[in-house]
């Protein structure tokens, strides 16, 4: 515990040096492209469209919901935005203490920030997905309810776990290099399972209850929840799933800053 | 308390090894290792005078064979201080093996390298040092030991001050440009945006970089690279400046204005430790030398005496045959695998008192390599909390899953109810149609009668309406598709619905409304 609010004081002391590198550690990665860190934003609309067109052009199976393809549409692009928030936060800052670590040694600069930079780098097309799925839906005269307390909420939610997976993977992933491909492939699964393509509630009965412990789930469902304000399933069980998203979000944070703290000063034997 | 103010004045950022500290008690919660290295004065009742004096100031009698650490010195001035800092890695040939290091605290690797071998300086404030030595000294490893980025098996290493390092690849990201580059590193050493942008003119300006500013360090050569590292780092004016070889790469004119800009850094009571093969830029900055020999340190010293001691014996040494330098450095090498730090410090007991018995013994037999592990715990409280975080999330998924397959089973219940009841509707909803059929034919047939008859028709449609009753009601309980067939005979319906509430005394009439204000029209189906 002790360690957690350490690394969080940390957080909050260096948030001004994270979020003034965030713009070059941006750019170093999309350095190489024409369109530059546009393609943050193509990369997943264009990702968006691809299932959009494949599931609801091709299987055809979810037009019955509320809104029709522009009801789709709109919650298959808010999903999206914070699944791929989450996700890209994790894998790039699980990544991030090690790219970080020869460049850190050097100055005076805290590693657990690292993560941060990361998530902060990741905000831009969370921001415009959830704006664009928000737009279609007006776009559309569907009903919109933007409610701020509630977002802040998920936002919080969502900002707290991606860091503390991120911390949690980047301590791992230096310990054992293996890690980072597995990773990937989860990440990859995990958007299936917590229903950004395609709704939860329409697997089997019981994959759904077990899909609806998932972090991920709720974070993306209570987005959705909260914009849209349609989703039947995740309100019914959202006490549960409150505790169980902040019970799992606690341990997460408070083994990666204890396992972060412990091991900083032999990162570099393990690179 | 004396104690106190002592400690206050000692502002050292220390890289302890277990050694010379205090055992820390096992249900401490974990801290940094960078911020714990002050000894706090322990409370007098539960130490006995022996372990106290190990870590009180000199005035207090020194225990004989015991370490006592000479903190009667100007605190201030020393920026540097090493005791006894010595450095093994492990030569081990597989990631895995390392894996298997870190968690096997029962078995002995034999396969050590000491990089280091105890090792004692002290730099003081505003002094040049310069470290000379063969490759494979340790010039480096005690450079990045000194930085913070490798940490020290044992002894102890106090850095006092902020540290900047700077090598010929100083950290600069190739694929960003030298001008982000700057920025990058300014802002990472805590600079802001204001701040950098009053120095990257001169940082410009002295890296000589001119138009390449602003094309990526990918395409720069090592020259044009340590130049603007360089550059970079005398802007961030950091206390210590550890220089690794970077200053021999750029041509004689930067040199130069290195060696002025170094100059006026040591004016200004800064320190620098630097790395040098080039004995000529040794003797022209340094004050200082610290002769590096496969490990060990061998001389600490005046610039003069140490650099020529250095090179007579690299000239003796040259001249020797080649098959005695082989064997001469093989030999150098298998005294550093099997060093072994208890023997060689003897002023500096491996087994500090101030550990527990169980604790000594543990040093003794497994090094202290893994001891900066061991000082983060992981408390009994945290142990509690995520072990009952882990029972909540049990207790709370388990939960939600029997609730959810309970709520499902209900809902399926329902759901065939309502399946039963929508196909009852249906058969009634016939019924009704071919009813209503009969009676339009006859109404049909019978257009040429009086309106007066008209009352005989209505008495037998009563019983044959109701059922629209019950499937309005199913409707308002589940929105599912029992619209469309209750919307086909709308145009007879509104009429006879009406006429139906009306009539309240018939029986079958009663029962409906209430089944449609009971939450349970289950109930409706019994009949």
């Amino acid at each position: 515990m002790n360690s957690l609010i350490q690394v969080l004081i940390e957080q909050i002391k260096n948030h001004q040096i994270a979020q003034r590198i965030v713009k070059y550690d941006r750019r170093s990665s999309s350095q190489d492209y024409y369109l530059g860190q546009v393609w943050e934003i193509i990369n997943p609309i264009l990702q968006v469209s691809v299932y959009f067109l494949m599931i609801f052009m091709g299987l055809r199976s979810y037009s019955d919901r509320a809104g029709g393809s522009w009801g789709f549409l709109s919650w298959m692009l808010v999903g999206m935005g914070v699944y791929r928030f989450i996700s890209q936060t994790i894998n790039v800052g699980s990544k991030a203490v090690k790219r970080q670590l020869g460049i850190a040694a050097k100055m005076n600069f805290p590693l657990s920030i690292a993560p941060q930079i990361s998530l902060l780098s990741n905000l831009l097309p969370l921001y415009v997905l959830v704006l664009l799925g928000v737009g279609i839906r007006m776009y559309a005269h569907l009903s919109v309810h933007i409610n701020l307390i509630a977002l802040a909420y998920y936002f919080a939610a969502a900002v707290l776990f991606a860091y503390g997976m991120a911390l949690l993977l980047s301590t791992l992933v230096i310990i054992v290099p293996d890690l980072s491909p597995l990773i990937g492939t989860a990440l990859n699964m995990g958007m299936w399972l917590s229903g950004v393509i395609f709704p939860v509630e329409s697997m089997s009965p019981v994959l759904m209850d077990i899909l609806q412990l998932n972090p991920t789930y709720y974070l993306v469902y209570g987005f959705r929840n909260t914009l849209f304000g349609n989703e039947a399933a995740f309100n019914i069980n959202w006490d549960n799933m409150t505790i169980l998203f902040w019970t799992i979000t606690l341990i997460i944070l408070m083994v990666g800053s204890h396992l972060h703290l412990k091991f900083k000063s032999q990162f570099s034997e393990y690179v | 308390m004396s104690d106190e103010q002592e400690y206050e004045q000692r502002p050292f950022r220390s890289r302890n090894s277990r050694m010379h500290e205090k055992p820390r008690g096992r249900f401490s919660f974990g801290r940094s290792s960078h911020n714990k290295g002050h000894k706090k004065p322990k409370a007098v009742e539960n130490v006995t005078i022996d372990q106290r004096e190990t870590s009180r100031p000199v005035d207090v009698k020194p225990i004989d064979n015991q370490y006592t650490p000479k903190f009667n010195m100007e605190h201030s001035a020393v920026k540097i201080r090493a005791e006894h800092v010595s450095k093994r890695f492990e030569m081990l040939q597989t990631r895995s093996d390392k894996l298997k290091a870190l968690f096997n605290f029962r078995q002995r690797n034999q396969n050590y390298f000491w990089s280091l071998r105890d090792v004692s300086f002290e730099v003081l404030e505003g002094q040049t040092v310069a470290i000379v030595g063969l490759n494979g000294s340790g010039k480096s490893t005690l450079l990045k030991a000194v930085s913070g980025f490798i940490p020290i098996t044992s002894g102890s290493l106090d850095v006092n001050g902020a540290v900047s390092e700077i090598s010929v690849n100083a950290g600069l990201r190739t694929n960003l440009s030298g001008r982000d580059n700057i920025y990058l590193r300014m802002y990472m050493s805590g600079f802001t945006k204001k701040q950098v942008n009053e120095r990257i003119g001169e940082i410009i300006e002295f890296s000589e970089l001119g138009k390449f500013i602003d094309q990526p360090v990918k395409s720069y050569s090592s020259g044009m690279r340590s130049k603007l590292g360089f550059s970079i780092m005398i802007q961030t004016d950091p206390d210590i400046m550890i220089i690794d070889e970077a200053l021999s790469v750029g041509d004689s004119t930067f040199a130069a204005k290195s060696f002025a800009k170094i100059q006026e850094f040591k004016e200004r009571g800064k320190t620098i430790f630097f790395v040098s093969h080039s004995d000529s830029q040794v003797a022209q900055i340094a004050d200082k030398v610290i002769w590096m020999h496969y490990g060990q340190l061998i001389e600490f010293g005046d610039t003069k005496v140490v650099l020529s001691k250095y090179q007579r014996w690299q000239r003796n040494f040259a001249q020797k045959p080649k098959a005695s330098r082989r064997r001469y450095m093989q030999n150098a090498k298998r005294k550093q695998a099997q060093f072994d730090p208890a023997v060689v410090s003897d002023d500096t007991p491996l087994v500090n008192l101030d550990l527990s018995p169980k604790e000594q013994r543990r040093a003794f037999l497994f090094g202290t390599a893994r001891s900066n592990l061991d000082q983060i715990h992981f408390g009994v409280v945290n142990w509690a909390i995520v072990g009952g975080l882990i029972g909540l999330f049990m207790a709370v998924s388990l939960y939600s899953i029997q609730v959810a397959s309970q709520t499902r089973n209900a809902a399926a219940i329902e759901n065939a109810k309502i399946l039963k009841k929508r196909e009852l509707d249906k058969q009634k909803r016939s019924d009704q149609d071919r009813k209503k059929d009969a009676v339009e034919s006859s109404m049909d047939s019978m257009i040429a009668p009086s309106v007066d008859d008209a009352p005989a028709y209505v008495a037998p449609t009563v019983p044959a309406v109701t059922p629209s009753v019950s499937s309005s009601s199913s409707q308002a309980v589940v929105p599912t598709p029992v619209t469309p067939p209750a919307n086909d005979s709308n145009n007879s319906q509104p009429p006879v619905d009406n006429s139906n509430s009306d009539s309240g005394t018939n029986s079958d009439g009663d029962n409906m409304d209430s089944g449609a204000a009971s939450p349970t029209d289950g109930n409706n189906l019994e009949h």
